[in-house]
């Protein structure tokens, strides 16, 4: 072999791991399975702007059919004003109209029943909002030459909304022309100077969504501004989240003014990715977890999750590392409540979690689950006396059968955690709190219908939803659960099932 | 992750079984990512090649003559994809200011960064064919196939690539 061919083998470059949240992604855009609640996609592991956890209470474990009433959370210090979750669906809509190649996507509930929900779609993210029963056309909130991606939105009251996304912004172009010796045309070059990426937002306020604005600095390159995050409180108050070259930010937007000065959050050498934000909205406790990487030169890329959190009107408490050291992205997800108690779970080699007291402290590090062959997106919830409930998937079957199930786990408070609700379990995809401290439960067992389940209260049958992504609570009890189905053409048709609250009825 | 072959997740996805292709997402789908980055040279448009060789793939389970080779097929599609999206994409380049690059894997860890920063200055037919011959480890026969270009053609694009690489890092006025 010839020098410059041994040179050019000899500099193969060591290939990274491709981003996990693209196999979501792209499991959602085929429409073949629900996304990791990952920052990036559908579901967002943590208590979002308007969506509360449900816990499931009356877990049937029904040999004989009756089912019992196991509490899995208490109901009775309640996170805040606001009704119990409805389960009136209409049928489901497709309210974006067309069948597209989906880049990110989410779903909100406004307390007063406003759903809103926000896709990227051919370099754009556009919004539709449901509002008095009547689905809106779909509004752009792009520029259509930014390339936007992986939006985020929350909503709020009287209609509020606030969407995230990220988005490039073109440089100036430049052109020049070469000639032969000869004078004769050889062709032209066209270059574009200067183009940058940052996470931007959209207010929405009785006017309709404001401009585009910055959120971040910009950055040199589009893997250098991570998929934003973005929660909102029953003030109005808005904290987006996103990843800048390598560090989390957030940045805060009282009810009404501009948006402040981002803060950073991790710290350290880690490239720091993917933030996720969980809050309670009635108080204002926020909680933001991350995963960071480092490469190693001895045992190669490691990863660690880390946490930080912000109580109510005050300013973000330094970050804490929950876990380090583990040898793949952990995918970490959040809930807290109203007294500042929180719980993280996430993948390394099984599922771990930590938690947090009301004094600030947190728990060690604890295996919750056996690691699955094919590990489900997991949540979790938090109550408001601290009780959690985790969704998240165990090995099935015989060692080796490859089989993998939903697992409900409940820990009480200051107790351990344990399996709670087979039967409920089975099957189950997403769980959500309401604001009365009731769980809801979407269930997609493979091959059967999906169901949204009330334990103690019933269930709804969402046929024609597809592959369920995302489910929403509003304050007032409505309640909008999203899908994504295929189609014969390219992409898939988002849809999206809204149970009204009781005051809309 | 499942057990059964491709061959039987791809009959299974045949007749509907969206369990099985998702399988077969899951099992796939790094490789071609892998492949596209390594042809543009950028995450980003990774993520979209990856994501549209996948969906092309999995419309076209009918066209696949070898069920087992559905890994190979997918690598082809996404190889034609990513060399798509570099011709289209290159046309506007974000060129940066120096040091940065605009193709990723030049800054990867690593010896050789200067090698990789003359492979990623060569035209994109060129640079195509020197990343699936010699990191990807494809052989101009397959190379060919996987675009769907004559050997021939192959061949002359190593070789003036080769020839090129050896100006930009001896400093030969040579082409």
């Amino acid at each position: 072999m010839r020098d410059v061919e041994r040179l050019v083998s000899a500099s193969r470059p060591e290939w990274p791991e491709p981003p996990a949240v693209v196999e979501e992604r792209m499991l959602a855009s085929l429409g073949l399975t629900a996304p990791r609640p990952a920052p990036a996609g559908w579901l967002r592991r943590a208590p979002r702007s308007r969506r509360l956890r449900l816990l499931v209470v009356g877990a049937a474990l029904a040999a004989s059919g009756t089912a019992l009433g196991v509490a899995l959370i208490d109901r009775s210090g309640g996170s805040g004003a606001g009704a119990p979750a409805s389960l009136a669906f209409e049928p489901p809509v497709a309210p974006l109209r067309s069948t597209a190649f989906l880049d990110g996507q989410d779903l909100a509930v406004g307390g007063g029943g406003e759903v809103v929900v926000v896709a990227a779609r051919a370099g754009g993210v556009v919004a539709v909002a449901r509002a008095g029963g009547t689905w809106g056309g779909p509004v752009r909130l792009s520029d259509p030459r930014a390339r936007a991606r992986n939006p985020a939105v929350a909503a709020g009251p009287g209609g509020r909304a606030v969407a995230v996304w990220r988005e490039r912004v073109p440089g100036r172009e430049v052109s020049a022309r070469f000639t032969l010796p000869g004078g004769a045309p050889a062709g032209s070059l066209t270059v574009r100077l200067g183009t940058r990426w940052r996470a931007v937002a959209s207010v929405r306020a009785a006017a309709g969504w404001s401009p585009p604005e910055p959120v971040s600095p910009p950055a040199r390159r589009e893997r250098d501004v991570r998929a934003p995050d973005v929660v909102m409180t029953d003030s109005g108050e808005a904290i987006a989240a996103f990843a800048l070259d390598g560090r989390v930010w957030m940045v805060r937007r009282g009810a009404t003014g501009a948006w402040g000065r981002p803060v950073p959050l991790s710290q350290g050498p880690e490239v720091a990715t993917d933030p996720a934000l969980a809050i309670d909205p009635a108080s204002g406790w926020s909680l933001a977890v991350w995963a960071s990487r480092i490469h190693d030169a001895r045992v190669g890329r490691r990863w660690s999750v880390q946490a930080a959190v912000r109580p109510p009107g005050r300013a973000w408490e330094p970050s804490r590392t929950l876990a380090a050291g583990l040898p793949g992205s952990p995918f970490p997800a959040a809930a807290i409540n109203g007294r500042g108690e929180a719980v993280v779970v996430w993948q390394a080699d099984g599922t771990r979690a930590a938690t947090r007291s009301a004094a600030g402290s947190w728990s060690e590090a604890e295996l919750i689950a056996e690691a699955s062959p094919a590990p489900l997106p997991g949540s979790v919830v938090v109550g408001p006396r601290g009780e959690a409930l985790a969704l998240t998937s165990a090995p099935s079957g015989p060692a080796g059968a490859g089989r993998t199930v939903s697992l409900l786990l409940r820990r009480p408070p200051g107790g351990a955690w344990a399996p709670a609700a087979p039967t409920l379990a089975a099957g189950a995809r997403l769980l959500t709190l309401d604001r009365t401290g009731r769980v809801m439960l979407l269930r997609a067992p493979a091959g059967g219908p999906v169901d949204v389940v009330a334990p103690g209260r019933g269930r709804a049958r969402l046929a024609g939803l597809g592959t369920p992504i995302a489910l929403a609570i509003g304050r007032d009890g409505t309640v909008a659960a999203a899908g994504v189905r295929s189609t014969r053409q390219p992409g898939s048709i988002l849809t999206v099932a809204v149970a009204p609250g009781a005051a809309r009825r | 992750m499942d057990a059964r072959s491709d061959a039987d997740l791809v009959s299974a996805a045949r007749a509907g079984d969206r369990e099985a292709a998702a399988h077969l997402v899951r099992r796939h789908w790094r490789a071609a990512w892998r492949r596209a980055y390594a042809i543009t040279g950028r995450s980003a448009l990774a993520d979209d090649v990856a994501q549209d060789a996948m969906a092309t793939a999995l419309e076209r389970l009918d066209e696949l003559g070898d069920a087992d080779r559905f890994g190979a097929w997918l690598a082809t599609i996404a190889a034609r994809r990513a060399l798509d999206a570099l011709r289209s994409d290159g046309r506007i380049a974000p060129i940066e200011e120096a040091p940065e690059s605009a193709v990723e894997w030049v800054d990867l860890p690593g010896d050789g960064a200067e090698v990789r920063r003359a492979v990623a200055a060569l035209p994109p037919e060129r640079r195509v064919a020197i990343v699936m011959r010699f990191w990807l480890d494809h052989t101009p026969t397959e190379i060919a196939a996987a675009l769907g270009v004559p050997v021939g053609t192959v061949n002359s694009r190593l070789a003036r690539g080769l020839s090129e690489l050896r100006r930009l890092l001896e400093g030969s006025p040579r082409a």
